[in-house]
Formats: structure tokens, C-alpha cells, sequence
């Protein structure tokens, strides 16, 4: 047996089972997103200025070294504010993200899985949710009682549950007639098991991509509702109402536009990338197949 | 000689992965006649495919190419995108596998026949849609002036592919490629399709390259022969050589590794390729064939294997093929060990006049006008009631395998997921172990879960994509313990060695395993509740043949081991016939004919069941069977037509109108085997025997199925 040995010899090192690797999406984003949120939550402590401390004298003024990104119309330090602002937009758009997913994906898998009059029921009811505007739909809920923020991440995250709802619904029913399903049910389990064990998981990749685009959305939503005095309440801020605040502005001082634009973007950013980098990860298939 | 229509040499095809290069074609060489038809039969990952989309231009731009391909002495590798548009269609046609997904749904029949014309030709379009007509009509098909304006979804799969056929051939191209033109059809569809190509071929000398994994199929349209495997051409010959006497041990083992139609069939163990498909980024050393090989030697795994000429035209890509002896026998048969259930004793599960109703069309069948008070127009959505299984009996006895045959749409697979309980019954009883089961509520059926289970067809989807293999059959495993189970994983192992997997599998995910693997883990899961009866959803369907044998063992096997009861689905009736006990045949909801497999298998038949048996290609050349009994129409019946005897609208020997109205009696040539049938039993009995009594010996190269 010398000679096939001999012939097999150079192929062995590549027999080496890979380690599995997390991809390059995930750590760029997770490392985005903490560097984000470790600067938000220690924002009172870092922050050059009180985000509130008006400075008349030193309105509107270019980026500097007193001021490393300007300052408003009333002299505020724009930095300071984006750091402060930044917490009721990470709140708003986790905060009605999260909200949205638990609602809208269990009733999107139920009524993918039982179809019928329960899936009727529940999309009848989305369809009438979907078909308000989604501020209008904001407002409407913000206008029982007094408006307060938190009453502003429930209103957004309401008017996403509906899509939320449509899209897992749709991966649902290609999922419910794979086999696989149908082995659950001839081994005798139950419903829960059936949706949470054997479907959830596959439906996955495409909520969370879905998922990771919503707090975008709901970040935006959250400053349209603070810009109509529904949401944030001055002179506390979100990046969202700073933007819509600076809009007069963009031609004479392009800067108080821009850090909390930046700050958005570098969210944004960070949100896709770690959703990428999830759904790779948590993808067995991904895993480079190896043989014995 | 001059040159051929179209030569192909020295091909190779490689493909850049993260692994490394993947050859999918090394070298490939081969020639197709005017008026003749070559064969390129292979399994899955053969690369038999790719040669076709190498021949139109339709690889991706990933794939790297070399070689030639000839086509009128014209070179077409290497050919602009423009030049490869004017070859496509007018000189070389091409019919996909799918008519389904083949047909663009939204456009018209006639658009899509007449496009290479409007297209390629410039020619108006009314002018164009006479030749789609005139088309239609050479290919077979019924009143081809109004199916013009009909779309893809009001056709049957059969007439799709015949009005795909129409639309390759219309621009009067030489050559026509066929990428399993057949597979997705019903057999005796699958005979008039062939037919059709033969009689295309004959009246417009067309060449025709037609690629296959059925070797059936082979021996009844092809001249000459290309095997493939792992990108390679093994052998090459005429179709009497190749399928008469194999030279190479691949061609020999799938040959051996075939369930055959025959009488002495039930029990045989099939004779499978050992191994599995070779890893084409790093292929074996020597031969490519050399670790499934059973003739393998030194000398073959040390040197690569030349295509060596023998006499003829024939060709081998083996240096020991001439001292080859028969693919080794696969052991003693099983049939001995396992005897038949005695009649009368109480049956297993039995199903009783069931019935499944389905309601189609509700919503999307459109409006129908009918008159409220005799004037008022009134609008009812129009639907149809779908008898999907019609007032059905059959029971399964303990450790019995009962084969059900029947084409796609027959409901056979809906039958059998009734008597799980999976899917509701209209109307009907299901019993089990003598306990009527059909109005427990599904939280009262643990004891049926337990002791019946399901295998699929599909392995790509019966496996959960996230679960690991282990998780898979455990759970099975501690749905149905009491509490928990300590030694689950050795438990989980063991089941895994039963079905001939290595312990080490139960920590693999599935898109690690190869289709036949799959399967076996999905019996595996099957197997993990200790059921006494199991549906088999054809189980084999989706293999290739030599895993198919492999599989068809291990539930042989399986069966005589533990005697557990199967409901065999398939629509391969030489697989049940290999498998199965009792055979019930199934048209359109109903049982049209039921009895021991050696009954079913020899006259009398039911017209259904000879028209089934007929139309199976083997592939054994020259085996001259009788005259086929060709089928009318390829559809089952419409609801309207279903009154009397359902096989009426397509039965050659209809006898007239009591065929239409009235159900037809069952006649009984002996105990336990009954036709569903008005013509007298003396005349049924009077029909030749469709399969030879005695199996061919000389197929399979000298193969001895004794």
C-alpha cells in the first residue's frame, strides 16, 4: 500500500477540519453598535456641555476646538446634544424594534401555520392597522391621554407590527408544508413545538434582516412624532427632531446637520451589518461542509 | 466520413470554489449524427447537465471552459453573445426538464411556440402564429388553433411538453438537446412523449443528444450510448452494447443496481454501488471509479484511466474491461425468511370507503353567471369538488408490505397521510389494531404516533435544515419516553448504525449529507418510536439508482427484522413489485386493482394497470415486448367525468356507455385479488402477459438474478 499512500500524502493537511469562524459582518458590527451605545450610556459624564445650556453669544458657530462640531441656532454644543439625544433614539429604535418583533412575530407565525379563519382574523386586522398613515396611526394612539415618550415607542412599534406580521406569515407558509413539518406532526407534537422549535428558527434569517431595518425606520418615525411635539419633549432632544430642527439651516450651518446625521448613519451601518452577521452565523449551512 | 452534426472533444469544465477547482467535466468527447440520437446517462453531479448548457452557451460566466464543440464544423466555444443567439433555437434547439416552470405563465401558448420565429426570422406575427399552429399539431397535440390562445396553467404536464417540444423544433433546428426531457412526467405519459421525439427525429433527421439518469429511457429512444461519471465519459457504444453487455464496472453496477419489472422480483436483494460519489475538488488518485469499484486492483488506483478504443465504435475507460466478470451478487434473496401474513387475520390498519374531499378554485376559479328568478343576473364564485381519494378500502396486515402504484395525482400520497391521521378524512373510517382512530382528537393519538411514522421522498426537505441529525431522531426518541432518557445518545447511535450510518453523523447538520444519507436519517427518525407501521412516501423517488438499491435493501431489511407493516407509495411499479406483498393500483381516488404482487403483475390485468406496465421502460435491449397500449389523453379525470369507472375518459378498451354511468363491479379471478372492471373476466384473462415470466438473464452483463 506504499504508493497510494504516498499519492494521498499531500491532501491531508486539508483534511483539517476548518474552525468555525465568525464572520467579518458580525464583529465590525457588534463592535459599531457597542462602541454607539458605551458612548451614549456614558454621555452625562463626557459630554463638554450641559446639552440645555443656552449660549446666545456663540450662536451657530463653525466647528472648533471649544465646539468640535458647532453649535445650534441657540448656541447649544452640537456634540454634547447628539451624545444625550442619542439615547431616546437608540431606546426608540430598539425600543419599538423589539416591541414590533414581539408582536408581530408570533402572530405571523400563527397565521401561517393554522391558515384558515385564524389567518384571516389576524390579517384582516392588519390590513385596517396598514392602511392608516404610519404618523397618522402615531398620532392616534399618542393622543389618548398625555403624550410622553414612552407612549411615542409603543405607537412606533405598533405601526410596524403589520409588516412584521405579512412577513413571517409569507415565510411560514412556504415552511408548514416542508416535510420536515409534517415528521413533527406524525411523531405527535405539539403547536408550540411545531412553531418555536421547528419553524422560528428557519424563518429567522429573513426577520432578522427585516428586523435590523426597522429600528432604522423607527428612529426615523420617532423623530417625525418628536418634530410634532409627540415624542421627545424639548429642550431634550432626539438625533431625529435635531436633523428636522436643522433643516432651515442646512445652507448657512451645514454642521448641526451633520454630527447627528453622522452619528445615524454609523447606527445604521452598524444595525445592518450585525443583522448580516447574525444571520450568518446562526446559519449551519454557512459552516464549510466537511467530510470524515 | 464527414464531419458530424455536432462534435464535442476533449471538454473540460472547471469551476472556482473556496475548496479549490472543481472539475466538473474532464475531457469529455462525443458525436452526434444527423438523424441519430446519443445518450448521456449519469447520475446527479455526473455533470451530464453540463454538457448541455456548454452546447447552448448557458453556463455561467464563473464556469472556465476548454476544449471544442463543433457544431456544422463551426466552432462554438469561444462565440460571441450575439452568434450564440443566432445559433440558439433556429440550428439547436433545447427542452428543458420542467414543463412547469419551463413556460413563462403569463404569456399565451402561441406567443411563446411562435417567439423563435418572431425572434429569429423577422416574420409577422400573424404568419408566425399559423406555423405555431401547424407546429402544435405536428407535435400531438389536440385542436393546436385554440390552444394558441390558451396559458401554461389550463395545460396538463404533457401537453406542456409537448408544446415545448413544439417551440424548440418550430424554427427547424438540427440538433435538439433534451435535459430529462421526461423525468418530471407519469410513465405512460413519459411513452407518448417518446414516441413523439422518435417520430420528430425520424421525419426531420434531427439530431437529437439526450440526457438521462434512466436507463429505461435509454434503451427505448436512444442509438448510441455516452455513460458519464464524475465528469467523466466511461463508456461509450451502442445502446445494444452499453445495456446488453456493460463493459465498464460502472455501467455494470448500475445495471445490477436497478429494480427490475419482473415476476421473480419480491425479496431479491438488489445488487447496489458501494461508496459514494467521489469529491470532485479533490478526486481520487488512479481511477475515478476505483473506491466503489469491486474489480479494483493496485494498478487502478495508481494510474489515471485513458479512454481506451475498443472494436467499433466503441469506447472504455477501464484497461481491465475485457477480463471483467459480473457485478458480485448482493447475497441470498429475503423473500424466504419472511412469510405472508395469513388471510383473514385481523389487518394492521385498514382503511374503510375513505374519502378526502377538496374544494378548488373558491377564490381564484373566477366568476360564474347564473340567472336568480329567472332574470336577474346573479354571481357565484365557481368552484369544483376534487375527489382526491373516493370511497376507498385497504388494509395493511402486521409485518406486510402493501405496494400502492399509481401516478401523480392519484392520491395515493394523500391516502396514505390520511391513515396517519395527518390530513382529515371527508368521510370514512381508519382503523388501527382494531381501534377505530378517525374521530380521536389529535391530542388523543399518542399511541398512534408511537407506532406509525412516515418516510418522505424528498431528503432535502424531510430534514430540518437547523437541527443536527442527533437532535433530529432524538427528539423522537424523548417525545414518546417516559421522562427522560439517560442514554439517549447511545440510543440515538444505535438507531444511526441500524440504518448503516457511522455514529459520528449525530453531530452533522443535514447539508452535510449526501441525498441518500439523508434518507437514511429520515428512516432513522422513523424508526426512533419503535412504530409497527410505516407509509413510505416513495421513498426512493428522488435518489439516484444506485442509492436507491442501497435504500430499497435497508428497508427490506428492516421489515424482516422488526416485521413492521409498510404502506410502499410509488409510482414505479418495478420498485413495488420488488418491495411490496400486495399491490393495489390506484387511478384517480379509487383502487382499480388489488391483489398479490405475482396477481397484479400477470394477466388478468386491469386496462389501467396493463396500460402502467407497458409503458415502464427497462432497460433491456431487445427484449421485445408486445405492441405498447398506448393511453388516450395525459389528465385524470375532470369532475364531470368521474361518473361510472373514472379510467373511462382515458380507457382503450372502454366498452361504451355503462363504462361512463354506471361504477364497475369487482371481479375476483381468485381469492384475494380483485379488478374493478365491466369487461368480463374471461376477456381481461385473454390478454397477453406483459412482462416475460421469466427474468432476462443475459442483462446486467451475464448478471444471474437467481
Amino acid at each position: 500500500m506504499a504508493a497510494p499512500a504516498l499519492d494521498r500524502a499531500p491532501a491531508a493537511p486539508r483534511r483539517r477540519r476548518p474552525a468555525r469562524r465568525l464572520p467579518a459582518a458580525l464583529l465590525w458590527g457588534g463592535a459599531i453598535i457597542a462602541a454607539v451605545v458605551i458612548l451614549i450610556a456614558l454621555a452625562p459624564a463626557i459630554a463638554p456641555y450641559p446639552y440645555d445650556e443656552m449660549n446666545i453669544l456663540a450662536r451657530l458657530q463653525p466647528p472648533s476646538a471649544a465646539h468640535w462640531f458647532g453649535t445650534d441656532e441657540f448656541g447649544r454644543d452640537v456634540l454634547s446634544r447628539v451624545l444625550i439625544g442619542g439615547r431616546l433614539s437608540l431606546i426608540m429604535g430598539f425600543g419599538a424594534t423589539a416591541l414590533c418583533l414581539a408582536l408581530g412575530v408570533p402572530l405571523g407565525l400563527l397565521a401561517g401555520y393554522r391558515r384558515g379563519r385564524v389567518d384571516e382574523a389576524i390579517m384582516r386586522v392588519m390590513d385596517v392597522i396598514m392602511s392608516f398613515p404610519p404618523i397618522l396611526l402615531g398620532l392616534l394612539v399618542l393622543a389618548v391621554g398625555t403624550p410622553s415618550f414612552w407612549k411615542a415607542v409603543l405607537a412606533v412599534g405598533l405601526v410596524y407590527v403589520p409588516s412584521m406580521v405579512r412577513l413571517t406569515r409569507s415565510v411560514t407558509l412556504n415552511l408548514v408544508s416542508e416535510e420536515f413539518i409534517v415528521a413533527a406532526h406524525a411523531r405527535g407534537e405539539g403547536a408550540a413545538y411545531i412553531l418555536f422549535s421547528e419553524i422560528l428558527p428557519n424563518a429567522w434569517p429573513p426577520i432578522a434582516v427585516e428586523a435590523s431595518l426597522k429600528v432604522t425606520f423607527a428612529i426615523l418615525l420617532g423623530a417625525s412624532l418628536s418634530f410634532l411635539g409627540m415624542g421627545a419633549q424639548p429642550p431634550s432632544s432626539d438625533w431625529g427632531l435635531m436633523i428636522s430642527g436643522a433643516r432651515p439651516l442646512v445652507n448657512s450651518a451645514p454642521w448641526v446637520a451633520l454630527a447627528p446625521g453622522l452619528a445615524m448613519c454609523l447606527t445604521v451601518i452598524g444595525i445592518n451589518l450585525l443583522g448580516d452577521g447574525l444571520r450568518e452565523a446562526l446559519d449551519p449551512r454557512m459552516v464549510r461542509a466537511h467530510r470524515q | 466520413m464527414a464531419e458530424p452534426l455536432l462534435a464535442i472533444s476533449d471538454l473540460s469544465l472547471t469551476y472556482e470554489t473556496p475548496r479549490g477547482a472543481l472539475q466538473a467535466l474532464d475531457g469529455v468527447s462525443l458525436a452526434v449524427e444527423a438523424g441519430e440520437a446519443v445518450a448521456v446517462v449519469g447520475e446527479s453531479g455526473s455533470g451530464k447537465s453540463s454538457v448541455a448548457l456548454a452546447i447552448m452557451g448557458l453556463l455561467g460566466r464563473e464556469a472556465m471552459l476548454s476544449g471544442s464543440i463543433r457544431f456544422e464544423g463551426r466552432e462554438l466555444t469561444g462565440l460571441d453573445a450575439k452568434a450564440r443567439r443566432e445559433l440558439r433555437g433556429r440550428a439547436i434547439g433545447m427542452v428543458f426538464q420542467d414543463p412547469f416552470t419551463s413556460l413563462n405563465p403569463s404569456l399565451t401558448i402561441g406567443e411563446q411556440v411562435a417567439e423563435p420565429l418572431v425572434y429569429g426570422r423577422d416574420l409577422r406575427r400573424s404568419a408566425a402564429l399559423a406555423r405555431a399552429i401547424a407546429a402544435l399539431g405536428e407535435v400531438g397535440l389536440a385542436n393546436p388553433a385554440a390552444l394558441v390562445t390558451a396559458y401554461p396553467h389550463q395545460l396538463s404536464g404533457g401537453m406542456q411538453q409537448r408544446v415545448l417540444i413544439a417551440a424548440a423544433v418550430i424554427a427547424g433546428p438540427r440538433l435538439l438537446v433534451l435535459d430529462e426531457p421526461t423525468t418530471a412526467l407519469d410513465v405512460t405519459v413519459e411513452a407518448q412523449i417518446l414516441d413523439l421525439l422518435d417520430g420528430l427525429r425520424r421525419d426531420r433527421r434531427l439530431g437529437m443528444l439526450f440526457i438521462t439518469h434512466n436507463l429505461g429511457v435509454v434503451n427505448r429512444i436512444a442509438d448510441r450510448v455516452c455513460v458519464l461519471y464524475a465528469g467523466r465519459v466511461v463508456e461509450l457504444g451502442s445502446r445494444e452494447e452499453v445495456l446488453g453487455s456493460p463493459a465498464h464496472p460502472y455501467t455494470k453496477g448500475l445495471l445490477a443496481s436497478l429494480p427490475r419489472l419482473s415476476l421473480g422480483e419480491r425479496g431479491r436483494r438488489i445488487a447496489p454501488i458501494p461508496g459514494r460519489f467521489p469529491d470532485l475538488t479533490d478526486p481520487p488518485a488512479g481511477c475515478i471509479f476505483a473506491p466503489r469499484c469491486p474489480f479494483v486492483e493496485e494498478r487502478c488506483r495508481a494510474e489515471t484511466q485513458p479512454l481506451l478504443e475498443l472494436a467499433g465504435s466503441r469506447a472504455v475507460r477501464c484497461w481491465k474491461s475485457g477480463a471483467l466478470g459480473a457485478w458480485p451478487a448482493p447475497g441470498p434473496p429475503r423473500a424466504a425468511t419472511h412469510p405472508l401474513p395469513a388471510q383473514g387475520s385481523a389487518p394492521l390498519v385498514a382503511a374503510q370507503t375513505l374519502s378526502k374531499l377538496y374544494q378548488r378554485g373558491r377564490a381564484g376559479g373566477g366568476l360564474a353567471w347564473s340567472r336568480r328568478l329567472g332574470v336577474l343576473p346573479w354571481p357565484r364564485l365557481r368552484s369544483e369538488i376534487v375527489r382526491a381519494v373516493d370511497r376507498l378500502s385497504l388494509a395493511v396486515g402486521r409485518g406486510e408490505v402493501v405496494g400502492l402504484v399509481g401516478e401523480s395525482g392519484s392520491g395515493k400520497s394523500t391516502l396514505g397521510r390520511i391513515m396517519l391521521r395527518l390530513v382529515e378524512p371527508s368521510s370514512g373510517r381508519i382503523l388501527f389494531d382494531g381501534a377505530d382512530i378517525t374521530a380521536l382528537p389529535q391530542k388523543a393519538l399518542a399511541g398512534l404516533r408511537k407506532r406509525a411514522q412516515i418516510i418522505f421522498q424528498n431528503p432535502d426537505s424531510s430534514l430540518n435544515p437547523r437541527r443536527r441529525v442527533g437532535e433530529a431522531i432524538g427528539r423522537a426518541v424523548v417525545l414518546h419516553a417516559d421522562g427522560r432518557v439517560p442514554d439517549l445518545r447511545a440510543r440515538v447511535e444505535r438507531l444511526l448504525d441500524r440504518v448503516g450510518l457511522p455514529p459520528a453523523y449525530y453531530d452533522r447538520y443535514p447539508h452535510q449529507l449526501s441525498g441518500g444519507e439523508k434518507q437514511r436519517v429520515g428512516i432513522a427518525r422513523a424508526l426512533a418510536t419503535g412504530p409497527r407501521f410505516i407509509v413510505c412516501d416513495e421513498p426512493v423517488s428522488a435518489l439516484d439508482v444506485s442509492v436507491q438499491a442501497t435504500i430499497l435493501n435497508l428497508l427490506g431489511d428492516i421489515r424482516d427484522e422488526l416485521g413492521v407493516s409498510y404502506l410502499f407509495i410509488s409510482h414505479d411499479l418495478s420498485v413495488v413489485a420488488h418491495i411490496a406483498d400486495r399491490i393495489a393500483v390506484m387511478y384517480s381516488g379509487r383502487i382499480c386493482e388489488m391483489g398479490t404482487a405475482e396477481a397484479v403483475l400477470a394477466p388478468p390485468y386491469h386496462p389501467y394497470t396493463e396500460a402502467l406496465l407497458s409503458a415502464a421502460p427497462t432497460p433491456i435491449p431487445g427484449a421485445q415486448r408486445r405492441q405498447r397500449v398506448r393511453l388516450r389523453g395525459d389528465s385524470a379525470p375532470a369532475a364531470a367525468e368521474r361518473a361510472g369507472c373514472p379510467f373511462h375518459s382515458r380507457c382503450p378498451r372502454k366498452l361504451g356507455a355503462i363504462c361512463e354511468t354506471m361504477e364497475p363491479p369487482l371481479l375476483e379471478p381468485r381469492p384475494g385479488h380483485s379488478i374493478a372492471c365491466h369487461l368480463p373476466l374471461a376477456e381481461l384473462a385473454r390478454v397477453p402477459p406483459v412482462i416475460p415470466a421469466e427474468p432476462c438473464a443475459r442483462a446486467c452483463g451475464g448478471f444471474d438474478p437467481s
